[in-house]
């Protein structure tokens, strides 16, 4: 009796952990618009190598990042290096964190937003695609459409902006490899963060 | 009048220097004792008073969260231990779970003076760590402060709260009782066995994984007996990417028995 009740748990766990995308399967493909209206698919941008980055600017890990300008930096340096970067905002309405298009716009540009495109998903259908945990939960797609990379932006699981610069660059690291044609080493890690807010 | 009110401020600054407010918490730093001799052991700890639907978070957060942390400024020759964790409880933030503490959490710090230890000591320790909710994680940090002086130990009136607290932290147990591991494709196989003069009935137990990224947070770990060992398959944590080589299980006992810390290395570290 015990031992069925365990296959049911795990299998209830495999299937939960199934949906999400893995690591060398093709990340999930979606169509939506981003803050500026224009349109943003991930089967469009086959060729490109894609970075997907989650946040809430109520949470204070992604303030760290933020607040450090690290986060920006990040954007700046690999847009300029050609990869696309996608903010996702899964937050629910009504949860922490969720403004409408108008109030998220502002936002993103107060706190010196430099991605490519900016995207709300407020029924979570992006994030529960990818597997997005936290904030910030960072993704790496490769030019074929492969998912690369999920994990923490570094190693240092705090909220102080002292840490960032001492910190295993676990995010840069990996999205360096795949740049460079490179197998990622640590493809697959714990984020840190504030869960995100489905 | 303006005497008055300087009277009100210099008691508010006082009953202030203990405790600090930050974020959704109240945190201070208790002693066993306010003196103490030449190398000798402080019993102190880092009290912290967690608002009411709010949580904090154990070594092992589970998925998100932060466990405390503490940045210490020791004048020469003071040294602190670990900051120790108490038995933590189960709970939920949104869809994550997680391990941690509710309204109350002792985290027991042993501090030792100098071998010439005289006068009086300024010992500073800045804390930081993360609150949440189902709705959002606010962080706090203080700078706390405790002066020690050089003297025969006095017993403070927080020495029995330390020492209730102290009997909460798991106390690893070696010899008598053993935790084995097996790993397979998608699941940890454990295996604990006590020595036939002690039997222990894990069945009056809570068990927690004390090592991050080894278990599925999510699964509670329930194992039954057989024979004389007491056997559980747990899922393996979606981080568990590579071969594992350590886990730490914490037993906390429903009967009123001290918890318990049961560590497994794999063989060759």
């Amino acid at each position: 009796m015990k031992s069925i009740l365990f296959s049911t748990i795990v299998g209830a766990f495999a299937l939960v952990t199934a949906t999400a995308a893995e690591i060398g399967q093709a990340a999930p493909d979606f169509n939506t618009k981003d803050l500026n209206e224009k349109t943003v698919s991930l089967s469009d941008l086959k060729g490109k190598v894609v970075v997907f980055e989650w946040v809430n600017f109520g949470c204070p890990f992604v303030k760290k990042h933020y607040g450090s300008g690290n986060m920006q930096k990040l954007q700046a340096d690999y847009t300029a290096k050609g990869v696309v970067w996608i903010t996702v905002n899964s937050a629910a309405k009504g949860k922490e964190g969720y403004h409408d298009a108008a109030k998220m716009a502002e936002i993103a540009k107060e706190n010196g937003d430099k991605s490519s495109h900016f995207i709300l998903d407020p029924d979570g259908k992006i994030g529960k695609a990818f597997g997005a945990k936290v904030t910030p939960h960072m993704f790496i797609v490769n030019k074929e459409g492969t998912l690369a990379y999920s994990g923490a932006i570094d190693s240092k699981a705090s909220t102080s902006q002292e840490d960032v610069a001492t910190a295993d660059k676990l995010f840069a690291n990996a999205l360096d490899a795949v740049l460079a044609g490179k197998e990622v080493v640590n493809a697959k890690n714990q984020p840190y963060g504030c869960g995100v807010k489905y | 009048m303006l005497t008055k009110s300087a009277i009100i401020l210099t008691s508010l600054c006082t009953i202030s220097l203990g405790a600090v407010r930050s974020g959704k918490a109240t945190a201070e730093w208790i002693t066993s004792t306010s003196t103490c001799g030449v190398g000798s052991q402080v019993k102190t700890g880092i009290r912290l008073v967690v608002d009411e639907g709010y949580h904090t978070y154990w070594l092992n957060p589970g998925d998100g969260g932060m466990k405390i942390s503490v940045k210490w400024e020791l004048p020469t020759g003071w040294t602190a231990g670990e900051l120790e964790h108490p038995v933590p409880k189960r709970f939920m933030t949104g869809d994550l779970p997680g391990f941690g503490y509710e309204g109350t959490v002792i985290f027991p710090v042993s501090l030792k003076s100098p071998a010439d230890f005289t006068g009086e000591a300024k010992l500073k320790g800045t804390v930081s760590w993360l609150t949440c909710d189902d709705k959002g994680c606010i962080p706090g940090d203080a700078a706390l402060e405790l002066t020690l002086k050089s003297g025969d130990p006095t017993p403070t009136a927080e020495a029995k709260t330390i020492d209730e607290a102290l009997a909460k932290v798991p106390q690893p147990q070696q010899g008598w009782v053993h935790l084995s591991v097996n790993e397979k494709p998608k699941v940890l196989a454990l295996r604990i066995k006590a020595h036939v003069s002690r039997p222990l009935n894990l069945a009056d137990y809570e068990i927690f994984p004390a090592t991050p990224q080894v278990i599925d947070p999510a699964v509670k770990i329930q194992f039954t007996a057989s024979g004389a060992e007491w056997l559980a398959e747990v899922p393996k944590s979606e981080y568990a990417t590579e071969a594992v080589s350590e886990l730490t299980l914490v037993l906390v006992s429903k009967t009123g028995q001290p918890p318990l810390s049961l560590t497994w290395k794999s063989v060759g570290k």
